[in-house]
């Protein structure tokens, strides 16, 4: 069940609904038995994979609370092991068999391990990793181990962030899940507006942008320079209104029922560099990595080479944890590459701007900043979007081979070009700007408290432009969002 | 609570005022359906006509079906292909007809690639038409293959189509007193509804007003009017070409090799035309390119020894124009004598149906429709 759907619209309203007309002690069942029901509505069987991990995990906390020592750490491993090897067999067992398969026929032998005809089950790293930051935060003792089963499986299975987070630390959401929400008028119309902020984002400014980026970069060849640029760029916010309209209705959903998950993106495209990038995007998955992969490998506890090392290391792993793919991998190879060398160089950087005459903190310095990073971030993204390696070099090495196609825009409207007509060029470049004025205002203040802060009339001409703007400008061609698949 | 119902309410308002309506027509007639949904209701014993007015989805709605059916026997092909039927065959749960899935040469093997190799066909009836091999048709060489996968979900058909529930409401081409009051109905879509044209649940097509009165002047192609304009102009499928497309009879040399090496025994043909149609076509000399078919397609097919038939002229099925639904669109009753051609050709489908049977329900028919005892 997409969010993008009918029959979501009516799943929230049912769940929402049903939510505050029952006493507060059947509320969790109530919305665990919705989150199954949201789940089994992609692949009924899989939610067995979940149980798996949901029973291991539930017992693992319980276990490592009351052991001591190497027993306790034991029963972590145990659960890590749990957790990565379904990961491994779901999402990286046909990876690493086609790249052995490679390596073995290179090699002159026979590779005896068959593949598994499976579908990834959907949100499989999401929750997986969500369900490991509950074992280890118990292990660390900063969480207590969850006695009641069904809150544990509801703490993992919680429908908002079930399938693309954002991915929730047992800290934040555990107890919220226990706490009793009353209704509350401003929560639960704050919680709708962010949800039609995330439809909008989704139907009108990503899937109109997907139709072109997936006309160029689903048959790269024979594309101008000028059309490779454009649906790059495009891509970058296709991906950001997907992921952050994901998550805004994801937010807002659980708003609605009083509870609070963490914000997964602050307007990442506004960044002065890489690091800064990554502090504003995915956010649950990169604290995720700092507070689980990045410190326990040192930091930047350890000397400055360590730390460079030790983000190439994050990074890579952030990137196999994107897909199954060496495309993600070099993905995240490359962010990690531009954070280092960005702090590397961040010296230099200053001094050069001054040479040129550009204060550090200006206006232009800001601006010249955030220009360079989105292009970083544009050329890191080729390589997330492509469907094969080649494609990605292909891409890269043709970007600005042919400059003279910038000097001609209007053959970006004909064959070789974007494909597209007009009409649906200009509703994209709209879509890229209502979604630039929206993060500028986001940038400076919160948004829902200056909508509140706004005269009746103006209020209601707000909520009726995006709620028309998204009924008869989105796409709802069934599209799914596009970190659905990880 | 009580403000926020009010204020959603007041907030809903408008946009119940403009899709209420539509919505709710669109619902009660089952154009809002699901694909899968359909396709389960069909596996059921009870007769279901699909046939939506609104979306089109049949290329995903026959991959599916085939899929979730695993039919030992499959039709393939354009519309031309539909009038095949479960009932022709010895065990009706062993053939469905894919028809409508291939809009062009390449479909093919999009279809079979996309249908996997696990699956148990092992007859396949390949409808071939006569402008698959037209370089003058045009259709940009590849495409469509997203029409196989996606799906056309509920939102959409309403975004796309609210305005004109309303147009054909109040140019009375919805019968609102019959879908809104009348009680429920097994059929989905509007088309089934109202006018009883859709997939039968084998997945061969029903027409329904087209022959329970097909001097009606709302069928467009009475007479062979709008073939025979067609035909005049040049257009829609009927593009004038002296020439054959070598790529598409090397496409289907391709195909051809995919069903060997799958073992699946093809049984190719060239759909009928009414005898007017060809007669006009043929006088008209501007068609040269359909007499080069078959000449050109018989080294693929006599490589792989699979039978291949041209009834591009309906004498060699002693066809009528009587019996044609429109210009290019053979009935039932000239299919069921079709197929038994196609049979005495190929053992392996010989095996599949009930000769004897089949030439009594024949013997039997009416002037479209056999009648599947």
């Amino acid at each position: 069940m997409l969010f993008n759907s009918l029959e979501f619209l009516v799943f929230f309203f049912v769940v929402s609904v049903g939510y505050f007309l029952l006493p507060h002690r059947g509320r969790w069942l109530h919305l665990l038995l919705a989150s199954c029901y949201f789940y089994m509505a992609f692949i009924p069987i899989y939610i067995l994979i979940l149980g798996f991990t949901i029973v291991i995990d539930y017992l693992a906390g319980i276990l490592i609370e009351r052991a001591q020592g190497r027993r306790r750490r034991a029963f972590l491993i145990v659960s890590l092991c749990a957790n990565i090897g379904v990961l491994a067999v779901f999402k990286y067992l046909h990876f690493l068999n086609a790249n052995l398969t490679l390596l073995f026929g290179a090699l002159r032998l026979r590779y005896p391990i068959p593949d598994l005809d499976i579908i990834l089950p959907i949100g499989l790293s999401f929750h997986t990793f969500q369900a490991m930051s509950y074992t280890i935060e118990v292990y660390r003792g900063n969480q207590k181990a969850e006695r009641n089963f069904g809150l544990y499986a509801l703490y993992v299975m919680f429908y908002p962030q079930l399938v693309a987070g954002p991915i929730e630390r047992p800290q934040n959401l555990l107890h919220q899940l226990r706490e009793e929400h009353r209704f509350d008028y401003d929560r639960v119309t704050d919680g709708l507006k962010l949800m039609m902020l995330g439809f909008f984002k989704k139907v009108v400014v990503a899937d109109r942008l997907a139709a072109i980026v997936d006309a160029v970069y689903n048959q790269p060849v024979g594309h101008s320079s000028a059309s490779l640029v454009v649906a790059t760029v495009f891509f970058a916010f296709q991906i950001y209104a997907d992921f952050a309209g994901y998550s805004d209705i994801a937010i807002g959903a659980a708003q609605v029922l009083g509870i609070r998950l963490m914000v997964n993106f602050r307007q990442p495209y506004f960044a002065c560099n890489i690091a800064e990038f990554w502090q504003r995007w995915h956010i649950s998955l990169s604290t995720w990595f700092r507070d689980y992969l990045y410190i326990p490998l040192g930091g930047n506890r350890l000397g400055p080479w360590r730390r460079y090392s030790n983000l190439l290391v994050v990074f890579l792993v952030s990137g196999l944890w994107h897909g199954a793919s060496w495309t993600y991998v070099v993905w995240g190879g490359l962010n990690g590459l531009f954070l280092v060398l960005g702090v590397w160089t961040a010296g230099i950087q200053e001094q050069a701007l001054n040479a040129v005459g550009l204060r550090a903190g200006g206006r232009g310095s800001i601006l010249f900043h955030r220009l360079f990073t989105f292009g970083l971030a544009c050329l890191a993204w080729v390589f997330f979007r492509a469907r094969s390696f080649h494609d990605a070099t292909w891409v890269l090495t043709h970007l600005f081979s042919d400059p003279g196609s910038f000097a001609h825009p209007r053959q970006l409207l004909k064959p070789g070009g974007l494909g597209v007509p007009a009409i649906d060029l200009a509703g994209a470049a709209l879509g890229i700007a209502a979604l630039l004025a929206i993060d500028t205002v986001c940038e400076r203040r919160d948004m829902l408290a200056v909508v509140r802060r706004q005269p009746a009339w103006r209020r209601w001409a707000i909520y009726y432009a995006f709620g028309f703007a998204t009924v008869f400008l989105g796409r709802f061609g069934g599209a799914q969002f596009i970190y659905f698949q990880f | 609570m009580k403000r926020f119902a009010l204020k959603s309410l007041l907030f809903c308002f408008p946009f119940a005022a403009v899709f209420g309506l539509p919505l709710l027509i669109l619902r009660r007639s089952g154009e809002l359906v699901a694909v899968n949904d359909v396709i389960q209701r069909q596996m059921g014993s009870s007769p279901v006509l699909y046939g939506q007015a609104y979306s089109n989805p049949v290329k995903a709605y026959k991959l599916r079906s085939v899929k979730r059916r695993d039919s030992a026997v499959v039709a393939l092909g354009s519309s031309r292909t539909m009038q095949l039927r479960e009932g022709f065959f010895v065990d009706p749960g062993q053939f469905y007809n894919a028809g409508g899935a291939v809009s062009a040469v390449w479909d093919f093997r999009n279809f079979l690639g996309l249908i996997g190799t696990r699956s148990r066909v092992k007859v396949l009836l390949l409808c071939l038409d006569q402008w698959f091999f037209n370089p003058a048709r045009p259709v940009a060489w590849g495409t469509g293959l997203e029409e196989f996968l996606a799906d056309d979900p509920a939102l959409n058909i309403i975004q796309r189509n609210w305005l004109s529930v309303y147009r054909d409401l109040v140019s009375h081409k919805i019968d609102f007193r019959r879908l809104l009051i009348d009680g429920p109905r097994s059929d989905v879509g509007l088309n089934a509804v109202l006018h009883a044209n859709g997939f039968r649940n084998d997945g061969s097509y029903f027409y329904g007003a087209a022959i329970t009165n097909p001097d009606s002047p709302e069928n467009l192609d009475r007479g062979f009017r709008d073939t025979l304009s067609r035909i005049s102009s040049g257009t829609r499928r009927f593009e004038w070409s002296d020439v054959l497309a070598q790529k598409a009879i090397d496409e289907v040399d391709l195909l051809l090799g995919d069903c060997h090496d799958r073992g699946i025994t093809v049984v190719g043909f060239l759909p009928p035309f009414a005898p007017t149609v060809r007669r006009a076509m043929v006088e008209s000399g501007r068609y040269g390119y359909m007499s080069r078919i078959e000449p050109a397609l018989r080294p693929s097919f006599d490589r792989y020894q699979f039978p291949l038939f041209d009834f591009t002229d309906p004498a060699t099925l002693v066809a009528t124009d009587s019996e044609f639904i429109d210009g290019f669109h053979g009935s039932e009753r000239t299919y069921a004598r079709l197929l038994l051609r196609l049979a005495s050709g190929s053992p392996e489908l010989e095996r599949h149906i009930n000769r004897t049977r089949l030439v009594e329900q024949l013997a039997h028919a009416g002037r479209f429709n056999v009648e599947i005892r």
